[in-house]
């Protein structure tokens, strides 16, 4: 066979799948779905018609009172006893029931988003961090930033108790110091220690200004920073605090914890989503966590490395994309429940202000009268609150067997 | 003649996707002797794997079904066996040895208790009986200190121990028949030879016969007395070991041939690969499936599917309008 | 081709331990697998050389070493006279434009959320654009030399088989143009007839840019095919290493010897007349390595000395090294 085949460097060339993104592959699973199209259905048009009436339909809350309307019954043809329209009914200061439930979904959803949100970008982020360190080292520019931003976080609650904002940048400078430190690091070495008595030392002398107790007490947590600083910084240790943080967060009920914050800010509807959101930054962070670190494990990652990229491009480039659809499903799911503790919180009287329409606290509101036989002041944004939240739960299911890349034939 | 021990006729396995319908074997059939040792080659998506899960019904079903066919085992047609019966078969006549040695064991039972539960599924034995035989036979397929290592967990067992745990379990009921899928595939050459052996040695004295599905060629030249070559669903060529290596007929096997580098080659060799890929199970060509690949192509091979047909003498068949004109290229 | 101006990579002594940490509330270090551990090899410019072996004997950690992927528990990697382990992060990154890798599951090595222009893209966003060319110019350049349909640019990599996965692969790891590539189980991965394309790509590629190859993989009939000088590993160590002929027909080694005699060969006439050796047991764990001589638990020569002291890697012929107590007696 001495007469070799040609080797073809030009192969006959053809894509074997047709031409489409994983993004494009989930979309149309999702809108063949249909138990995400039900979902989508109620979703979006509950949001679409709270947005308008939001934008459209005015409403003035703090003028709407007709105490010759109180409780009356849903009525759809005007009579003598109620001239106007009411096709819900009317609560016991006379408001119309479906005005209030379409605006008061503007505030529903706002808390849902929001809070969200908040998880998200808080809980991502520590997550994120938290599961890239613990595989990847840590390279000396991020070790600055690290240290310099504990320097100034921690630093700005010593600088607040003794009003002293000097203080933050003292922090911050034994920060960028205990990187340093880090980056040359030697075993029983009496620089941890410099590093505490310059924490003590920041805590302490610009809180002389104030009051030498303030200085006391600030010396004293400067003393703590400068413990925590002086510690070597490592993938090991920032995982470790972060996901104990969480852990303690999620030691508390939630609702109790919700209710907690919210007693601590005071009451009002964004105290009520910076509560909800702070419950369910735990949440996220295990998440993307968790999913981090096994993307992290995957062999374009290494490829990455082999290339050259940077711990951002890694970071941004290529990990995000690939733990987006988990994070995508919770948050669904997670508007849901950051929707129904709104409402809880509306409820107790710790959302929304009256006379500010809420569905939780028209609840609240209402079902005293429940007893009198005025089931419509409840029912409606009952139904509301159970609409919506039936509403992202499909979607989310729908969503995770769209993503879910196992169902993939 | 004496009745064949598995015979398998026009068989037809499809599978339903999103893509549409994956042809994965199209029209099958061939025999095995009693006491045989059929190697079936072919690279992935050739339906190798498959038309052998078909067998036994264990393609799952839906997406999978079969089309049509019949596989005749000592006369009987296994396709239209009611469950209950097909059971009696299944690990009981004809045993299975799977790819993954790491997961065909349930790493929640040790392996002793899973070899017992083979045997007293297919035997009438007590647990002591059961436990004897159960320790023969890991000692049978070369695990030392058999007695002992019955009762370890598989993930106290290495790649190749798992594997011999495996053909053990399979050997537990004497059967007539073994499919091996893919056996060695996971495991290091070293411990492949020593599997390779182990079968080699049981085959020949328990006289069964072994259907041994694989890619690598070089394994079935040393054990097989029969070749399949399998491509896109098909056989497209069928004979003794002998008549595979030496007197080639089909291009495609010439291309596999050809693609191996071997042991004892003389520098600077280049090795003869087989342009392009295999064609889309989807949406097969008209004629034959091999033209996109293939240098021998005229007209006749667009326009229709050889059939598998005598090549000389020997039982030696093969799927080629232009076998005759190949036979002479091989010859020169 | 020994001279040394020649090396292109010299790896002495090079070591990792993985440390193993036992412990629920303090980590203890209990212990370490010893993955690689005292190599010592050289890769002239523009040869291949092939390092074989089985599961778990550290020549993928080798690889990954070598590019400082995994930093070294001890040992020195010189490129060029230049001790890559001596280098901070920013001094490894204009070596990494250098030296590339090639990995052995297409399915995982491509980002599937990327198109397959932005994977080749990536060492040039890092890297610059060598010869002064504009990137797109560059990518479909690269996927011309690969012998894909440069139209595929916008594609994503599950459009396409493992045979053309891989070759983005190989196309992303030519696109700075580097001298040394590794080839980390290229193909074992791929089916028979889409191994020999790769195969025959890599060897083209070499041949018109002048790369070098460090090219690892299990099969040895495809690592002797394409090797000058090949390496055999066991356990963490190197047992011989010889030109691709030398190594064929004088292995010195009884490890060698068995792993060439279990390589099945598709010939039947060649089955019934060789002799096989065949190895009993498996490979004792590299976190608990035997002491003595590494292969002392499979050997069939084994003699005392074995099993007490550790044979010495040497040169024993011009180019041949091998560690065996008994190699000369194999002369």
């Amino acid at each position: 066979m001495a007469e070799a085949t040609p080797d073809q460097v030009k192969v006959v060339d053809f894509a074997v799948r047709e031409h489409r993104s994983l993004w494009g592959d989930a979309w149309r699973r999702l809108i063949s779905n249909r138990t995400a199209q039900l979902g989508m259905f109620i979703v979006l048009s509950m949001m679409l018609s709270t947005i308008l009436a939001h934008y459209f339909w005015e409403y003035d809350p703090k003028s709407d009172l007709d105490y010759s309307l109180k409780l009356k019954a849903p009525t759809l043809i005007p009579n003598e006893d109620v001239p106007s329209v009411h096709i819900m009914g009317t609560d016991k200061l006379g408001r119309d029931i479906f005005r209030r439930v379409v605006h008061g979904g503007w505030n529903s959803i706002r808390v849902g988003f929001v809070s969200v949100g908040i998880s998200l970008l808080i809980g991502g982020l520590l997550g994120l961090l938290a599961g890239f360190y613990e595989s990847v080292p840590i390279s000396s520019l991020e070790r600055y930033l690290f240290k310099g931003l504990v320097g100034v976080l921690l630093g700005l609650i010593p600088a607040w108790i003794a009003d002293q904002y000097s203080m933050v940048i003292l922090f911050t400078g034994v920060g960028l110091l205990s990187a340093y430190a880090d980056l040359h690091w030697q075993e029983k070495s009496w620089r941890p220690w410099l590093i505490i008595l310059l924490g003590t030392l920041s805590g302490a002398l610009p809180a002389l200004l104030t009051s030498p107790y303030t200085a006391l007490f600030t010396g004293f947590l400067g003393f703590l920073i400068g413990i925590m600083l002086s510690r070597r910084l490592g993938g090991k240790l920032i995982s470790d605090t972060t996901m104990r943080s969480m852990d303690i967060i999620l030691a508390f009920p939630s609702y109790l914890l919700a209710i907690a914050i919210v007693a601590f800010l005071g009451p009002g509807l964004e105290k009520g989503m910076i509560a909800i959101g702070v419950v369910g930054i735990p949440v996220f962070a295990r998440l993307v966590r968790s999913a981090v670190m096994s993307v992290i494990q995957k062999e374009y990652i290494l490829a990455a490395n082999a290339v050259g990229e940077g711990h951002g491009r890694i970071m941004f480039r290529h990990i995000m994309p690939n733990i987006l659809s988990p994070v995508i499903v919770q948050s669904t799911m997670a508007l849901a429940g950051a929707i129904l503790s709104a409402a809880a919180l509306g409820f107790l009287g710790l959302g929304a202000i009256p006379p500010e329409p809420e569905w939780g606290s028209m609840l609240g509101d209402s079902y005293k009268y429940l007893s009198s036989g005025a089931w419509w002041a409840v029912i409606f944004p009952g139904v509301a609150i159970m609409l919506i939240v039936l509403g992202f739960n499909l979607l989310g299911d729908g969503l995770r067997d769209a993503l879910d890349p196992k169902l993939k034939v | 003649m004496e009745q064949p021990l598995l015979e398998i006729n026009d068989l037809r396995v499809t599978f339903h996707t999103d893509d549409g319908t994956v042809h994965a074997v199209n029209g099958v059939s061939y025999s095995i002797d009693k006491g045989e040792v059929l190697g079936v080659v072919g690279e992935s998506g050739c339906g190798k794997s498959v038309h052998a899960l078909s067998i036994m019904r264990l393609i799952p079903i839906p997406p999978g079904k079969i089309e049509g066919g019949e596989v005749l085992f000592y006369g009987k047609d296994l396709l239209k066996l009611s469950l209950d019966d097909l059971r009696h078969v299944r690990g009981g006549q004809i045993a299975m040895v799977f790819q993954d040695p790491m997961t065909s064991l349930n790493p929640a039972y040790t392996v002793g208790y899973q070899i017992i539960e083979a045997l007293t599924l297919h035997k009438r034995l007590d647990q002591n009986q059961a436990r004897e035989r159960s320790a023969e036979l890991l000692s049978l397929v070369g695990i030392p200190e058999a007695k002992r290592r019955l009762d370890d967990y598989p993930h106290q067992f290495s790649g190749g121990m798992r594997q011999r745990a495996m053909i053990a379990m399979a050997l537990s009921c004497e059967p007539s028949l073994l499919i091996a899928d893919e056996p060695t595939t996971a495991l290091d050459v070293t411990i492949q030879a020593q599997i390779v052996d182990l079968v080699k040695r049981l085959q020949s004295n328990y006289g069964m016969a072994v259907m041994w599905i694989t890619h690598d060629l070089g394994v079935v030249a040393e054990l097989a007395h029969k070749i399949n070559v399998m491509y896109a669903g098909y056989i497209v060529e069928r004979g003794h070991a002998r008549d595979i290596f030496k007197r080639t007929r089909h291009p495609y096997t010439l291309g596999l041939l050809g693609s191996l580098p071997r042991l004892d080659e003389a520098p600077g060799t280049r090795l003869l690969s087989i342009p392009g890929l295999p064609p889309d199970l989807v949406d097969l060509p008209k004629g034959c499936p091999f033209v996109a690949r293939c240098n021998y192509i005229t007209d006749i091979c667009l326009e229709s599917m050889p059939p598998l047909e005598s090549a000389g003498d020997n039982d030696h068949l093969v799927a080629c309008w232009h076998w005759s004109a190949i036979a002479e290229g091989v010859a020169k | 081709m020994s001279a040394e101006s020649d090396v292109l990579v010299k790896v002495q002594n090079l070591t990792k331990y993985f440390p193993i940490h036992k412990g629920i509330l303090t980590q203890r270090h209990v212990g370490d697998v010893k993955a690689v551990d005292d190599v010592s090899f050289e890769i002239f410019r523009g040869e291949t050389l092939g390092l074989v072996g089985e599961t778990g004997c550290g020549k993928t950690t080798v690889g990954r070493t070598i590019l400082r992927l995994y930093e070294p528990t001890s040992g020195h990697v010189f490129f060029e006279g230049s001790d890559l382990m001596s280098l901070n992060e920013s001094g490894m990154r204009s070596f990494r434009k250098r030296m590339q890798m090639i990995f052995q599951d297409p399915y995982a090595s491509l980002n599937p959320r990327m198109t397959v222009g932005s994977i080749i893209a990536a060492p040039l966003d890092v890297h610059g654009v060598p010869d002064g060319k504009g990137k797109n110019e560059r990518i479909e350049e690269l996927l011309d030399m690969v012998g894909l349909n440069p139209e595929f640019v916008n594609r994503y990599p599950h459009e396409f088989s493992g045979g053309q996965r891989q070759r983005i692969g190989i196309a992303r790891a030519l696109a700075v143009n580097p001298d040394l590539i590794i080839c980390d189980e290229p193909i074992s991965s791929l089916d028979v007839s889409i191994q020999a394309q790769v195969v025959n790509l890599l060897e083209d590629l070499q041949q018109q840019l002048g790369l070098t190859y460090l090219f690892i993989a299990h099969d040895l009939s495809m690592v002797r095919h394409i090797s000058d000088r090949m390496a055999v590993m066991y356990l963490g160590k190197i047992m011989e290493l010889a030109d691709r002929n030398e190594i064929y027909l004088r292995p010195l080694h009884p490890y060698t010897q068995a792993l060439m005699s279990a390589v099945p060969v598709p010939d039947p006439d060649v089955v019934e007349n060789r002799h096989r050796v065949i190895l009993e047991g498996d490979l004792p764990s590299p976190s608990n390595p035997p002491v003595g001589c590494n292969f002392n638990t499979r050997c069939p020569f084994v003699k005392d000395i074995c099993l007490q002291e550790e044979p010495q890697y040497v040169e024993l012929q011009p180019g041949h090294w091998v560690a065996c107590h008994f190699a000369d007696q194999n002369l």
